[in-house]
């Protein structure tokens, strides 16, 4: 009997009747008369195998064990020993939560030296892909692949974005023993959830600063593990991160935006109020495919859609980013937007580089770097600087609009946390008064305190 | 993949069935409307351009449909202006110099433009010219008729619905070979049959094959039943293979003959229902698909044939079958004076003894005797572990036209 790898899953050949044995995660496939199970499942399939004392050949493994060594030493915090230390403990799997500047990818290097494993890293975008691989060859000496923003090398480490991994798991997903999986909270409710279970890598690392919480997470701690360490801002803040202040600045409709505000919002609230009479429990996801179904429908949630977009970037919105630059005349300022319409509007209008997904990789780079080195005073988002783009210079963020909650949020503020000697940042919030960004905005705040409160 | 609200709009979801409201010839008089339209606001904020195309037009249009051909014309259209500069370089320029004063915008835009050495109008124009969003809209290209634009749209509802199938099967007829080859690329399991031979009389040949793709194809009688899934499809309904499914489509449009049914989620959590193509539905068939593999096989067919001129080349000659499954082998070789002396070629790229091995069990239980393999020398294993017995040649980059002769001719 042998154990092979195949396109992201494991296949048993030449088997005998396994029907009546438990193995985890083995099925019959009457398409090619074989067992198969999802690679994820490798540690488990061969140690059922082996409890049940069947002679199985192992060829799941490319190239056999190969031991990756050569990393140089990793000067760790405290805090990044102690989450090392967590994960170990609990046989190299789970989820190490800490908050945006504390140094997640020194940790995943340090996991990786210690495991002297063949490593595939997991990141989001294409400017973390970057940004890893000029960290990661700090401490690494050796050649590192890259999957991802038209590279296509494969190395005993290496680092994929998400996307890529998911088309290359097929082929790769047998050639690491160690998934370091980064903003770990992207998985656990959707179809990349794939790229997890393609990989027969034991052992798993997942870092976040925003876990997700209940469906998610149960399916996060199955393809990572539980969380296994976790701290906030508040535990680290004064300290190794910089403190803040958060000025919440309150603005108004212009009496056209309000009409067209209060229109499209009825419209949106008669929908709402209909479908929650029916179905008082009902998601967003059944709202939105329940108006699908009729022209009426549609039509409300093209209204809501409108309601949003004018609420994101509205004329005092405009006026307020006005001010906030001509009074931080000095400082490198973070702008976040809801959308790439509103960054690029206030690109246009005061002439400040807009980093979007629309930006090139060497762009990008070419404007990050300009903006460490003082040539650029601003950099205008919707969502690319959400997320772990290492901008330590920044000193004030100004929040136009965001769309994605509370998690959105802790990530945006964690942008302007990485400490420097005498670093106080902060942080702008504007928010359109008696609209339903009020309630929104209310809400990630104290989503935001509570996450300072668990860490306290 | 198009929106699945805007798939959903354009089809109608029986309880079982999937029936596409393709766009035909009684659309074209308001496609021509929109092409219109767009010609009138070249040149002005293609995003902008865009949402107005999606208003109502002067010539009535079923909502949906025009949504749909909106999308399909977005896609065509889809070019970067030309702009006086390199948007980037004129980026780079007004943005830092506007971080080294506070002069206003205008002052700042006409220093960066003197040293572009352009007018402060074009540098604004080409500010942000090359983004998607911002950019202008392009001209029509040429040749863009209402027609082309309702097969394209089709094309893309159809490939949306495959994206989101379960599973697929195909009874293909004739030209095969590409359909069966993209399947593999792509790691889906394939599972293959003989196709029940179409009555000559009765089949239904599509135009586009009489543009064929060989000198010699496969008989337009003559199919395969391919039903098509990926390997976690065991699991659950995964839409990871949607891209591999959808790839498949204009692999079976140059099919002599086709009918695909598919196993597509309606919705999410939603019912699965069957949508089923044939040849001979509006969709429009793409660029021809070139006339080999690779470069090797096109070089050594050219090769063969110059040296050779007692020997025919055939490529894609008929499947062989053995222990329930098909192989496709590259090229027959058939000599003219004696057409018993029959040869068959395969060129394997990637190989290991196992998989040689096993191609060899194969083409033995078809009882095949005269079958050469040419292996990769730099892509496989040593040459002690070629298998006994094996009719291989070695190559390297390019196949040696006189050693195949050789061992032909023998």
């Amino acid at each position: 009997m042998k154990l092979l790898f195949d396109h992201g899953t494991l296949v048993l050949a030449e088997a005998p009747d396994l029907s009546r044995k438990a193995i985890p995660g083995l099925l019959w496939d009457p398409r090619v008369e074989l067992y198969r199970a999802p690679a994820y499942r490798y540690a488990e399939v061969v140690m059922a195998l082996r409890s049940l004392q069947l002679p199985v050949v192992d060829e799941v493994r490319h190239a056999g064990s190969v031991l990756v060594e050569g990393w140089h030493s990793t000067d760790l915090r405290p805090y990044q020993h102690a989450a090392i230390l967590a994960w170990q403990l609990a046989e190299h799997r789970g989820l190490v939560v800490l908050p945006t500047g504390s140094g997640k990818t020194r940790v995943a290097a340090a996991a990786m030296a210690s495991t002297t494993a063949r490593t595939l890293c997991l990141v989001p975008t294409r400017a973390l892909l970057n940004q890893w691989l000029a960290e990661l060859s700090r401490f690494y000496p050796g050649a590192i692949g890259c999957l991802g923003d038209g590279r296509q090398d494969v190395q005993q480490v290496t680092v994929a974005t998400f996307e890529s991994a998911l088309r290359w798991m097929p082929r790769i997903g047998n050639r690491f023993e160690l998934l370091v999986v980064d903003e770990a909270h992207h998985f656990g409710c959707g179809v990349r959830d794939e790229a997890l279970e393609m990989c027969v890598a034991g052992r798993r690392l997942g870092l976040s600063a925003t876990p997700p919480t209940g469906a998610a997470l149960a399916r996060l701690e199955e393809l990572v593990g539980p969380v296994v360490y976790q701290l906030g801002v508040g535990d680290l803040a004064g300290k190794w991160l910089a403190d803040f202040d958060l000025i919440v600045l309150r603005v108004a409709l212009d009496r056209e935006e309000r009409a067209r505000y209060d229109a499209d919002h009825r419209l949106f609230s008669e929908l709402n109020r209909q479908f929650r009479s029916m179905h008082p429990s009902g998601t967003w996801q059944e709202l939105v495919a329940a108006a699908s179904q009729s022209s009426d429908g549609r039509a409300a949630l093209r209204a809501w859609r409108r309601t949003r977009q004018l609420v994101g970037f509205t004329h005092a919105k405009a006026a307020a980013v006005r001010a906030l630059l001509s009074r931080h005349r000095d400082a490198r300022i973070l702008i976040f937007t809801a959308d790439n319409a509103a960054a690029y509007a206030i690109a246009r209008e005061h002439l400040i580089m807009p980093i979007t997904c629309e930006i090139g990789r060497q762009e990008r780079e070419r404007a990050l770097q300009g903006f460490r080195e003082g040539k650029l005073r601003a950099l205008v988002s919707a969502r690319v600087l959400n997320e772990g783009i290492d901008v330590p210079e920044a000193e004030v963020a100004i929040i136009v609009g965001g769309t994605q909650g509370e998690r959105e949020h802790v990530q945006r503020i964690g942008r302007l946390l990485r400490p420097s000697p005498g670093k106080r940042a902060t942080v702008y919030e504007l928010v359109t008064l008696a609209t339903a960004e009020a309630r929104i905005a209310a809400e990630r705040r104290r989503g935001l305190a509570a996450t300072h409160a668990r860490s306290a | 993949m198009l929106p699945h609200t805007l798939a959903r709009l354009s089809t109608q979801v029986g309880s079982d069935q999937l029936v596409l409201h393709y766009l035909t010839e009684r659309d074209h008089p308001w496609l021509r409307s929109l092409i219109d339209e767009y010609e009138r606001g070249v040149g002005s904020k293609q995003s902008d351009l865009l949402s107005r195309l999606r208003e109502p037009l002067t010539t009535r249009a079923p909502k949906a449909k025009q949504r749909l051909a909106v999308d399909v014309l977005q896609r065509l259209t889809d070019a970067r202006a030309k702009a006086g500069v390199p948007p980037r370089e004129a980026r780079w320029a007004a943005l830092t110099a506007a971080a080294q004063t506070a002069a206003p915008r205008e002052e700042v835009l006409g220093l960066a433009a003197e040293q572009l050495g352009i007018d402060v109008e074009s540098l604004e124009s080409a500010l942000f010219a090359d983004l998607r969003s911002e950019r202008a809209a392009c001209p029509i290209p040429s040749g863009l008729s209402p027609e082309r634009i309702a097969l394209e749209a089709n094309l893309r509802l159809v490939k949306s619905w495959i994206q989101r199938a379960r599973s697929v099967r195909i009874t293909a007829w004739g030209n095969t070979r590409a359909l069966v080859r993209q399947a593999r690329l792509h790691g889906l399991i394939c599972n293959m049959r003989r196709a029940a031979p179409v009555q000559t009389g009765s089949a239904r040949v599509a135009p586009i094959a009489t543009a064929g793709l060989d000198a010699l194809p496969q008989s337009p009688t003559e199919g395969v039943e391919l039903e098509v899934s990926g390997p976690l499809a065991l699991f659950r309904h995964t839409l990871i293979y949607g891209r591999a499914l959808g790839a498949l489509i204009p692999r079976a449009l140059w099919c002599h003959r086709f009918e695909l049914r598919a196993e597509c989620e309606t919705g999410a959590g939603a019912a699965m229902a069957t949508l089923t193509v044939r040849s001979g539905d509006p969709l429009h068939v793409g660029r021809e698909l070139p006339a080999y593999d690779s470069q090797l096989e096109q070089r050594f067919a050219r090769d063969f044939r110059k040296a050779a001129p007692d020997w025919d080349l055939v490529r894609e000659p008929r499947p062989v079958e053995s222990l329930g499954s098909l192989i496709f082998p590259d090229f027959e070789l058939v000599h003219r004076h004696d057409p018993k002396r029959r040869w068959l070629l395969e060129i394997v790229g990637f190989w290991t003894p196992k998989y040689l091995d096993e191609k060899l069990r194969k083409l033995r239980a078809a009882h095949l005797e005269h079958v050469l393999l040419c292996v990769d020398q730099e892509r496989g294993c040593a040459d002690a572990e070629l298998p006994e017995h094996a009719q291989t040649l070695r190559y390297k980059r390019r196949i040696d036209v006189r050693a195949v002769l050789a061992i032909v001719g023998r």
